[in-house]
């Protein structure tokens, strides 16, 4: 005999009545209708947009434009922001986990962004730094926050995240004068390049160029 | 009607073993140890707020509460702290101690369902707060959580049923819980290997190349990949085709467990060469609880009754 049938004949089982049982499960499966309808809007609305944008291997049109605003419809992106019923489907997708789709990777492997800073020092010495974290898990999600910063049309957003982890540097090396942040990305070879010995490369699309005071704590990024 | 209506709650509350919420009990409790272990050095650092720490977590909340503001962030967590006479940073640093203490009890089993609702809000708060630096493996654990948290709660291998003879719940929640979970799994790899089938890289092994080089996921010399670049293509069709093609397979019995052993290695080699080890263990987690769990009865089993044959019945 199994462990779980042991189990099942030791301990008591609390069963419904079958009527109110079957009211029970007709509750719980509209529930689930509701959730998954989200779970599938999220995805066909993200998948759909790839498509609109062509960003895919299918020709863009304003088929695929009109289907992703149904796919929007659904999870209420055509009321205001305000909207109870909007913030009440971004709450239940965020708690549920389901506020993204599932395309890792896809279609295609994004830009490898990166962030190099420049510390300048009063006697004219000059050395370069990279965001710092103590373990490769928080490294891993640098390079998602990098593919924010890359991403957002929001230049003051892009600056103040910039800043703030310049500020985070500089305070490790509280007597630099001037740090410079040089935003951008990598361009890898491809295969074809690689075995021609060809070597990455880095593309700047950013600079910004801060200083922080060692004796004005009030100095940091202002939010 | 009667008869669609009565083939769907069939389908959905079929009478299952509890096996798979002790699968996803005890794994998702183990990779929220993992998620915190590994985020240890940098906990206060991640979370400091007014301006300190990496991204100061006011920042990325502010962008959260614009999305929705009744998100939880961990600054709810700070408020209700403060009101006890405790600090920021000590706050922050309770939440870790919190996250470890529930994924433990939800290991062991220990007060089930509170473990679940705690870890799946402290873990939600943390996530939100630190947003701008959150990838899928949080997402994942979050619907774990989410799931686990209304699941037939405790089954019988946690203690609350070896010791404190809790009573277990009718066999047909366990199979309405398994199968929402199935069917969620199965959205999840249908329109991830959708989107990589829309893209021209997975085709021709480039988007293969460019995500094992691409730091911080070039854990394998790119000398190393070049040497087996004629692998590349078919790779990359593979992964498109297994993920696509997972409803189908993984709902019908006689595949179920080759697919399942194809996706779970799929996972190996993602964390053996990308080094998302958290991802794939959360991925096999719920492969394992959603599909895994009647793998041991499934050659005494009637092949005509796995979930695709039902489903073929329900419409």
């Amino acid at each position: 005999m199994s462990l779980l049938s042991r189990r099942q004949n030791a301990v008591p089982v609390a069963e419904e009545n079958l009527s109110g049982g079957r009211n029970w499960k007709v509750f719980w499966l509209a529930l689930f209708v509701v959730h998954f309808t989200l779970v599938l809007a999220v995805s066909l609305q993200a998948t759909l947009r790839l498509i609109a944008r062509n960003r895919t291997l299918l020709r863009a049109s304003s088929f695929w434009q009109g289907a992703e605003s149904v796919a929007a419809g659904v999870l209420a992106q055509h009321l205001p922001e305000t909207n109870p019923v909007r913030q009440g489907v971004v709450t239940y997708l965020n708690a549920a986990g389901i506020e993204t789709s599932y395309g890792f990777f896809a279609p295609n492997v994004p830009f490898n962004y990166r962030l190099v800073f420049e510390l300048h020092y009063a006697d004219g010495r000059v050395e370069t730094a990279l965001p710092e974290v103590a373990d490769a898990a928080a490294g891993k999600r640098l390079s998602n926050l990098f593919d924010h910063i890359a991403t957002t049309r929001n230049d003051r957003l892009r600056e103040t995240l910039i800043k703030m982890l310049a500020y985070a540097v500089w305070q490790n090396h509280p007597e630099v004068v001037g740090v410079r942040a040089a935003f951008g990305y990598a361009r890898l070879p491809t295969l074809a390049q690689f075995n021609r010995g060809e070597k990455e490369s880095y593309q700047t699309v950013y600079v910004y160029d801060f200083a922080f005071a060692a004796d004005h704590p009030e100095s940091g990024p202002e939010l | 009607m009667k008869s669609l209506r009565a083939s769907l709650l069939a389908f959905f509350f079929s009478p299952a073993s509890d096996l798979w919420l002790a699968l996803l009990r005890i794994g998702t409790g183990l990779e929220l140890l993992l998620y915190c272990a590994s985020l240890r050095g940098d906990w206060s650092h991640l979370f400091a707020s007014n301006g300190e720490g990496l991204i100061s977590r006011d920042l990325t909340e502010a962008v959260v509460s614009a999305e929705g503001g009744l998100i939880p962030t961990v600054s709810w967590l700070a408020r209700g702290g403060a009101a006890l006479g405790l600090t920021d940073a000590v706050t922050v640093t309770a939440v870790w101690f919190v996250l470890v203490s529930a994924s433990i009890f939800l290991v062991l089993g220990i007060f089930s369902r509170t473990s679940a609702v705690v870890a799946w809000l402290f873990h939600l708060c943390a996530v939100k707060s630190i947003g701008l630096m959150a990838y899928g493996v949080d997402n994942f654990t979050t619907t774990a959580l989410f799931y686990l948290m209304l699941a037939p709660l405790p089954d019988a291998y946690s203690l609350d049923q070896r010791w404190r003879k809790f009573p277990a719940k009718a066999a047909y929640w366990n199979g309405f819980g398994r199968r929402v979970l199935q069917l969620h799994v199965c959205v999840i790899y249908f329109f991830s290997g959708l989107t990589k089938m829309l893209g021209a890289g997975w085709w021709d092994g480039s988007n293969l190349w460019r995500a094992m080089t691409r730091a911080p996921f070039n854990h394998v010399p790119p000398g190393w990949i070049a040497s087996v670049s004629c692998l590349l293509p078919a790779a990359g069709i593979l992964i498109a085709v297994i993920e696509t093609t997972y409803p189908v397979f993984m709902g019908w019995k006689r595949t179920r467990l080759v697919w399942l052993c194809l996706v779970l290695a799929m996972h190996a080699g993602i964390a053996l060469t990308m080094g998302l080890y958290l991802f794939a263990f959360i991925m096999a987690v719920l492969n394992l609880a959603a599909f895994g769990s009647d793998l041991p009865s499934l050659r005494r089993a009637n092949p005509h009754s796995g979930f695709a044959t039902v489903a073929a019945r329900v419409t």
